[in-house]
């Protein structure tokens, strides 16, 4: 009885992993198959032929090393500077003592209840006014600062004892040199955690790319990719073949940092 | 003199540094996140066509209570979110209880499970339209093994319900209708995309009973289905109405996959027939599209305000009912 219900656990849980994984596995088989053959109904489901030059012709379809180079910077940059930006206010409501503090973080805590419809129009307007349409402030900096960020580095900072800065203060350590060669390195594991996430939002962002952006060269890998899929000319096997490269690194990232990556998505909640 | 005070000038130079740490973080919330809201209001209430053309009151707002289109799209947007969240909870709940029984292995069907989620919604929104493709899809051949004939899925408009109609020999409105097929797969989509999150959540709710609890049931005498229903539900209400909370405002909120998944060539958003149109399409369409800036500001405010209403009453009905554990020690 109780082994029978374990094995109906386990039938359950793979056909219920075989319907989530099918797309990606999908996505992966169709990608090196001919044009031809991706329009054969019923589909064969091992590819007849390997056409591994479906990823090369994807690639050359559209400017995609324009696309990841430009997706590369914005991620990279937002993840530092989130990073930065979330250290730094960590530190000062983890740490430090301040008169208005609890005010400070009230303030801080408001931007959670913040929608962002309606911060869309608002925001493209004042990128408008700057006059930055198409460059890479437009797609950093408002993603530069996240307070899902600073509460993970505050508790971060919360758990390091105090007595710790006060001895530093003792032996004539700056807060700044405490914070830089003391603090940061014991909240390195926060600080990863923040960066991957920074990383990950930046790079799969839509809306905003899209929005701020109109010229070709700018765009990023899902706008891009996006633009891709909209032009019915394209074919299916190349397609797939985009898409795959579209997610490969964040897969990779996935696959390297899957603890950090599932316990602090499912901590910071539904975003995106 | 100045060594008496060392100590003041101490707490004082630790203030101005905390304040020096928060700038950055607080100017790019300031700019991106507290400014808009006020300008959003501002914005609504003018005449906005690419530039500034007049302030109009609420005549932005009067136009939406005439707007037809954006009462579909908010009736689309409802069928959206109950055809997703009540399913990702229970299919979530479900799956979640099961691996946590499970002894070996179920770091890797997590993996597999949450791998949607960190992927880029474009990009599995491109997959999907391949696999749901009427003539080609995979979706199609594995509905043509059981014997079922091919479906249309993302390109058909007519409501699901319509068959059922026609076979019973009733004439219904349209909007009795129900959802379209074509947004019934984008829920399918939907859920599938969200389910991961779901499943870790309720793995870390269940995580957190204390084991004895359940034992102490079961030594009472329970069996295994009383001690889901009247232990582990309970217990676990906290994070379903967490989960029931986020989960709506994330499916009032959802663009991207949508967006890719029912946008034909750069102009048809929503399609097919506008049957996918959800708000956040629609706000979308008048602002990008169109440029009726003034227009769409009021949409998305209404839109927000329309969510925060939902959140309160589901906190004001739910919330009493939801189990928080006074005490742990």
């Amino acid at each position: 009885m109780k082994t029978g219900l374990r094995a109906l656990g386990y039938l359950a849980l793979t056909v219920a992993v075989l319907a989530v994984a099918f797309p990606f596995l999908w996505m992966l088989d169709s990608s090196v198959k001919s044009q031809l053959e991706a329009t054969l109904f019923p589909p064969s489901v091992w590819p007849q032929q390997w056409h591994v030059e479906n990823y090369a012709a994807a690639w050359n379809a559209a400017p995609f090393g324009r696309y990841f180079l430009n997706s590369g910077i914005v991620s990279a940059l937002t993840a530092l500077i989130l990073t930065g930006t979330s250290a730094l206010a960590g530190y000062a409501f983890g740490t430090l003592r301040f008169r208005g503090r609890s005010t400070v973080f009230a303030l801080f805590l408001a931007s959670l209840f913040v929608p962002p419809e309606v911060t869309l129009i608002p925001n493209f307007l004042t990128i408008n006014f700057l006059r930055w349409q198409n460059t890479y402030a437009a797609l950093i900096l408002p993603n530069a600062v996240g307070m899902f960020s600073i509460l993970l580095l505050r508790q971060a900072f919360r758990g390091l004892p105090r007595e710790l800065a006060e001895a530093a203060s003792l032996d004539g350590c700056s807060r700044w040199s405490y914070l830089w060669r003391i603090g940061l390195p014991l909240v390195k594991p926060m600080l990863t955690v923040v960066a991957l996430l920074g990383f990950l939002r930046a790079w799969n962002d839509f809306l905003w790319p899209l929005v701020v952006t109109s010229d070709e060269s700018m765009r990023t890998v899902q706008v891009g990719l996006s633009v891709f899929v909209l032009d019915a000319s394209v074919q299916y096997p190349l397609l797939m073949a985009a898409a795959c490269f579209v997610v490969a690194p964040i897969l990779v990232f996935y696959l390297v940092a899957q603890r950090q990556f599932v316990t602090s998505l499912a901590t910071t909640g539904l975003k995106g | 003199m100045r060594r008496s005070n060392r100590r003041i000038a101490l707490v004082r130079g630790e203030e101005r540094d905390a304040y020096l740490c928060l700038i950055p973080a607080l100017v790019l919330l300031a700019v991106f996140q507290y400014w808009p809201v006020l300008y959003d209001v501002y914005v609504s209430l003018h005449q906005w066509k690419v530039v500034e053309q007049g302030y109009v009151g609420l005549a932005n707002y009067q136009r939406i209570l005439g707007d037809a289109d954006f009462g579909q799209a908010l009736i689309q947007t409802v069928y959206y979110v109950l055809g997703t969240v009540p399913f990702e909870l229970a299919l979530g709940c479900g799956i979640a209880l099961i691996l946590f029984e499970v002894k070996h292995g179920a770091w890797f069907y997590r993996l597999l499970f949450f791998m949607p989620y960190v992927t880029s919604p474009v990009a599995v929104a491109i997959v999907w339209r391949w696999v749901l493709n009427g003539d080609l899809g995979a979706a199609n051949a594995l509905l043509g093994i059981f014997g079922i004939k091919s479906l249309t899925w993302l390109d058909e408009p007519t409501g699901i319900l319509n068959p059922l109609y026609t076979a019973l020999g009733l004439k219904l409105p349209d909007w009795a209708a129900g959802p379209s097929l074509a947004l019934v797969s984008v829920m399918i989509v939907t859920v599938w995309f969200y389910l991961g999150l779901h499943i870790v959540i309720y793995l870390a709710g269940l995580t957190a009973i204390p084991r004895e609890v359940r034992e102490a049931a079961r030594i009472d005498g329970a069996s295994s289905i009383q001690v889901l229903r009247y232990v582990i539900f309970p217990l676990l209400t906290p994070t379903t109405f967490f989960l029931l909370v986020v989960a709506t405002i994330g499916a009032f909120q959802s663009f991207s996959l949508i967006y890719v998944l029912t946008t034909n060539g750069s102009s048809d958003i929503g399609s097919p027939l506008g049957t996918t149109l959800v708000a956040t399409l629609y706000v979308f369409e008048r602002f990008y599209q169109d440029l009726q800036l003034g227009y769409a500001a009021a949409l998305a405010l209404l839109v927000a305000l329309i969510v925060l209403a939902i959140t309160v009453l589901q906190f004001a009905v739910l919330e009493r009912r939801v189990y928080y554990e006074t005490s742990n020690e």
